[in-house]
């Protein structure tokens, strides 16, 4: 071969090469639109009143407040309703349309004999002009405010295909103070939206950690009544209570299994805080965790098999998660948590492909969500000490302690960080909440 | 000759006096507990009563019952060692008193947590004090984590002060 | 024979003559005849005259001379009547023959006419068919070709068809693949509107995110991973069955994620 050969194809190879290396491939472009406000448009048009004197609750401004609560609705403000219903024959949905409502709820309340109302509503589709769902009832003024919640969840669920979850309790501690300028703590529970609070247990000694049992009937809490933290469990209905432990050290965080039988929790009376789980029947103990650091705040996950908690076996707290068995067997601990300089107290989503997390990222304290499948971390929330993160028993919201005008609120985010809400109490600090599973009854 | 030596002394004593109370500048808020050193300033002429009350004495350790503890930390802080050590030298020497050591946190982190690492901290100073030979039966530890704080604030400022570990002793 | 002596008169004269000369002979001849059978018969007293030997050798010479004059004329005549009449024969053969070979002809030509005629008929009946034939073909092809363009088109429609329903199930993905990352976005605390940050992802056939970077930020790291983390936790992404072999569209995307408002 001559030098121009060898040349003229040496030219020819790099040229093949490089062809071959940056291949010319067509990309797809996706505009992909994320909307801050996606909320679907509802109009919840006020019931028409059927009996004498006053209205004996506005139902539908609590159904307004529970949707709007959730994140996914924005309720249409009554001021700006042109038209008010009653009944499906009286909706005009080209002027819905207009008003570029997706759907509308119409209902009536009737007062019956004795003190007790017909209530019946219907959820209609603006744009198909058909009804979604619509029921009747019936029930005294008591229960009005738990049907309006009801009323809200057949809403939620009519639209969304998800179960909603304003039909439940929140409990949680307030702290005022006494005359003398002491603490006075409070361990009260009320509806999702913070009305018909109920004092369940108070003390001049500190309460935290509130836990709903999985049947919904009773709470477990820390109580400083004897002086050290010691676990207690209260029966709602019947304040029947009696205390789990007394042991020395502190006993802290405690959590129900998912069936109800076991509850893990943090003893520190083998020198550190370690995680334990006793047997309610027979108040057997068995050990999870051993190591030289904190092991606190267990949760379960709902398959009763595994706990995840914190721990600063590694120099600063962050989350593992341990295998146990029926039997107390367990498996070695795996860490969760890599970003961020402190994870703590996480929660299990219900259908535990998610744990919320108090992160800490800047010496700011916010709440986290970490999705298990992918391993990411995104931050909900901007306080700068929020805490106690858990989720409401669908998964869609989750309820955290924060901080506002110096005082100690509940707010309740949509687990998407959509749509937060803050309930605010009458007077005080409120902390630690815990959203309780559906009612059962 | 004999009086001005007894002057020289006293002076000595004086001086020694005025330089001790220089060096315990804590003051005593601690849980409403006890109000000592405010109303013992003037130490300097009060040896006799020095003796009947080391705990409200600011020159004697003792009256030191509060120790402070770095972010997220349970180690002592070498110039607390000494209050320990003379707390666990009097509860040696007096082996039927008992020490409640009260362990407390800032509001930072979460509450549950805040009550581990208080009880740590109590837990390293009752360590310390059981190397002096302190029995174990003697000291009591509970930790309120950030549920007692001495200083509502949300600053450095506060938060050091809220990171202690209180030394009580129930009887007195 | 009529009509050859209506040709040829002298032969009728000739023939009169010939016939008489022969009815003279014969006469004579008779004539003879009987005298011989007279002479056997009976001798009968006759009426002997001397003839002169010699002349009546003369007159028998004579005689026998005319007589083969006779002979010879009546030889001749039937030679010239054999003559004749093989000429006559060989005219009647030959006008037979030329009879025949005219029939012959004429059979020919008549044959040749109907061979012909049927020829012809044939090639009509073979150019009608042909015709029809062609026709036929020309139909079929017709008909063929029509078919080829019908199926040619069908074939352009359907790939056509194909293509828009490439495009469907391309738009329908694109759209999935937009609210599923829409719905796992979790919206981080003060987003603004507008904010834009530009992805670039690699799939695997399963839909598997392999990758992600960020090729342009949108000015907020904390949006910025955001959406980085959405498309992560939306892994998966939905992809069209293998069997539409769309994979390479989507192998490699550009992922604009726009922060906005709906009101």
């Amino acid at each position: 071969m001559s030098i121009k050969k060898i040349k003229l194809n040496f030219i020819l190879v790099i040229l093949s090469l490089l062809t071959i290396s940056s291949p010319v491939r067509a990309e797809l472009t996706i505009d992909i639109t994320l909307w801050l406000d996606n909320a679907l448009r509802i109009a919840v048009i006020p019931f028409e009143w059927r009996g004498p004197g006053k209205h004996p609750l506005k139902m539908t401004e609590v159904i307004s407040a529970d949707l709007k609560r959730s994140g996914q609705f924005a309720p249409m403000k009554v001021a700006d309703m042109i038209e008010t219903p009653h009944s499906s024959d009286e909706v005009n949905y080209a002027s819905w349309r207009n008003s570029k409502m997706k759907y509308v709820v119409i209902g009536k309340i009737k007062s019956l004999a004795r003190g007790s109302y017909q209530i019946q509503f219907q959820l209609l589709d603006v744009e198909k002009g058909t009804q979604l769902t619509g029921h009747s009832f019936q029930a005294t003024q008591k229960q009005l405010r738990r049907l309006s919640h009801h009323i809200s969840d057949l809403i939620y669920e009519a639209i969304t295909g998800e179960r909603g979850a304003f039909d439940t309790y929140l409990a949680y501690v307030t702290v005022t103070k006494d005359r003398k300028g002491q603490n006075r703590y409070r361990l009260a529970i009320s509806d999702s939206d913070g009305y018909n609070e109920q004092i369940l247990f108070e003390s001049s000694m500190p309460i935290v950690r509130p836990a709903w049992s999985p049947d919904g009937k009773k709470l477990a809490y820390v109580s400083y009544a004897t002086g050290r933290p010691q676990i207690y469990v209260q029966d709602i209905f019947n304040r029947h209570t009696q205390r789990l432990t007394d042991f020395k050290g502190s006993n802290l965080s405690p959590a129900w299994s998912p069936d109800g039988r076991r509850m893990a929790m943090s003893l520190s009376k083998d020198g550190n805080a370690e995680i334990y789980i006793m047997d309610l029947k027979t108040r057997r103990l068995h050990r999870v965790t051993r190591s030289y650091g904190v092991d606190i705040e267990p949760a379960w996950f709902p398959d009763g098999r595994s706990l995840v908690f914190t721990s600063d076996r590694g120099g600063k707290p962050q989350i593992y998660r341990q295998s146990v068995d029926a039997r107390g067997g367990v498996g070695r601990a795996q860490r969760l948590t890599f970003d961020g300089k402190e994870n703590l107290r996480a929660s299990v989503s219900p259908d535990g492909k998610r744990i919320t997390i108090v992160h800490n990222i800047g010496g700011q304290y916010r709440i986290a969500l970490l999705d298990l499948e992918s391993d990411q971390l995104s931050i909900l929330t901007d306080g700068r000490l929020d805490e106690s993160p858990g989720f409401a028993p669908n998964g869609g919201m989750l309820i955290y302690a924060g901080q506002a005008k110096g005082r100690g609120v509940l707010a309740v985010i949509s687990s998407d960080g959509r749509a937060s809400h803050k309930l605010r109490l009458q007077q005080g600090d409120v902390r630690e909440p815990a959203w309780s599973p559906y009612k059962q009854d | 000759m004999v009086i001005r030596n007894k002057i020289l002394i006293i002076g000595l004593l004086a001086s020694f006096g005025v330089a001790c109370s220089s060096t315990t500048e804590q003051s005593g808020d601690a849980g409403g507990q006890q109000d000592a050193s405010s109303d013992t300033r003037d130490t300097a002429q009060d040896q006799a009563a020095i003796n009947s009350n080391p705990f409200d004495d600011p020159s004697n350790p003792l009256s030191s019952r509060v120790v402070y503890f770095g972010f997220d930390s349970d180690s002592i802080k070498p110039e607390d060692r000494d209050i320990i050590i003379a707390h666990a030298e009097y509860l040696s020497a007096n082996s039927g008193e008992k020490v409640v050591l009260e362990g407390h946190a800032d509001e930072r982190g979460t509450r549950e947590y805040n009550i581990a690492l208080g009880e740590r901290r109590a837990n390293a100073v009752r360590q310390l004090m059981t190397l002096q030979g302190v029995a174990s039966s003697q000291i009591d530890v509970v930790s309120f984590g950030e549920e007692r704080p001495i200083a509502i604030g949300h600053d450095e400022s506060a938060w050091n002060q809220n990171r202690r570990v209180e030394i009580l002793y129930p009887s007195h | 024979m009529l009509e050859i002596f209506k040709k040829n008169p002298r032969f009728l004269v000739g023939a009169i003559i010939i016939h008489l000369f022969f009815l003279v002979l014969f006469g004579i001849g008779f004539h003879f005849k009987s005298k011989q059978r007279a002479a056997t018969a009976a001798p009968k007293t006759v009426e002997v005259t001397m003839i002169d030997e010699r002349a009546v050798k003369k007159e028998l010479d004579k005689i026998k001379k005319q007589q083969q004059q006779k002979k010879d004329l009546v030889k001749r005549k039937k030679e010239k009547e054999k003559k004749l009449k093989l000429q006559q024969q060989k005219r009647l053969a030959e006008q037979k023959k030329e009879k025949q070979r005219i029939a012959l002809l004429e059979k020919k030509e008549k044959e040749k006419k109907r061979k012909e005629k049927k020829e012809r008929e044939r090639k009509v009946k073979e150019e009608k068919r042909d015709r029809a034939q062609k026709e036929k073909e020309l139909k079929a092809k017709m008909l063929a070709e029509a078919e080829i363009m019908k199926k040619e088109q069908q074939a352009v429609a359907l790939r056509q068809a194909e293509l828009k329903k490439r495009q469907t199930i391309i738009d329908k993905y694109m759209n999935l693949i937009e609210l599923k990352v829409y719905q796992h976005w979790i919206k981080p605390p003060a987003v603004s509107k507008g904010l834009v940050s530009e992805l670039r992802v690699k799939l695997i056939p399963t839909g598997e995110v392999i990758d992600v970077q960020l090729s342009k930020s949108s000015g907020d790291a904390v949006y910025d991973k955001s959406v980085q983390t959405a498309v992560k936790r939306a892994s998966p992404l939905p992809l069209p069955p293998a069997e539409e072999g769309l994979f390479d569209t989507f192998r490699d995307l550009r992922l604009p994620m726009r922060a906005d408002k709906k009101t």
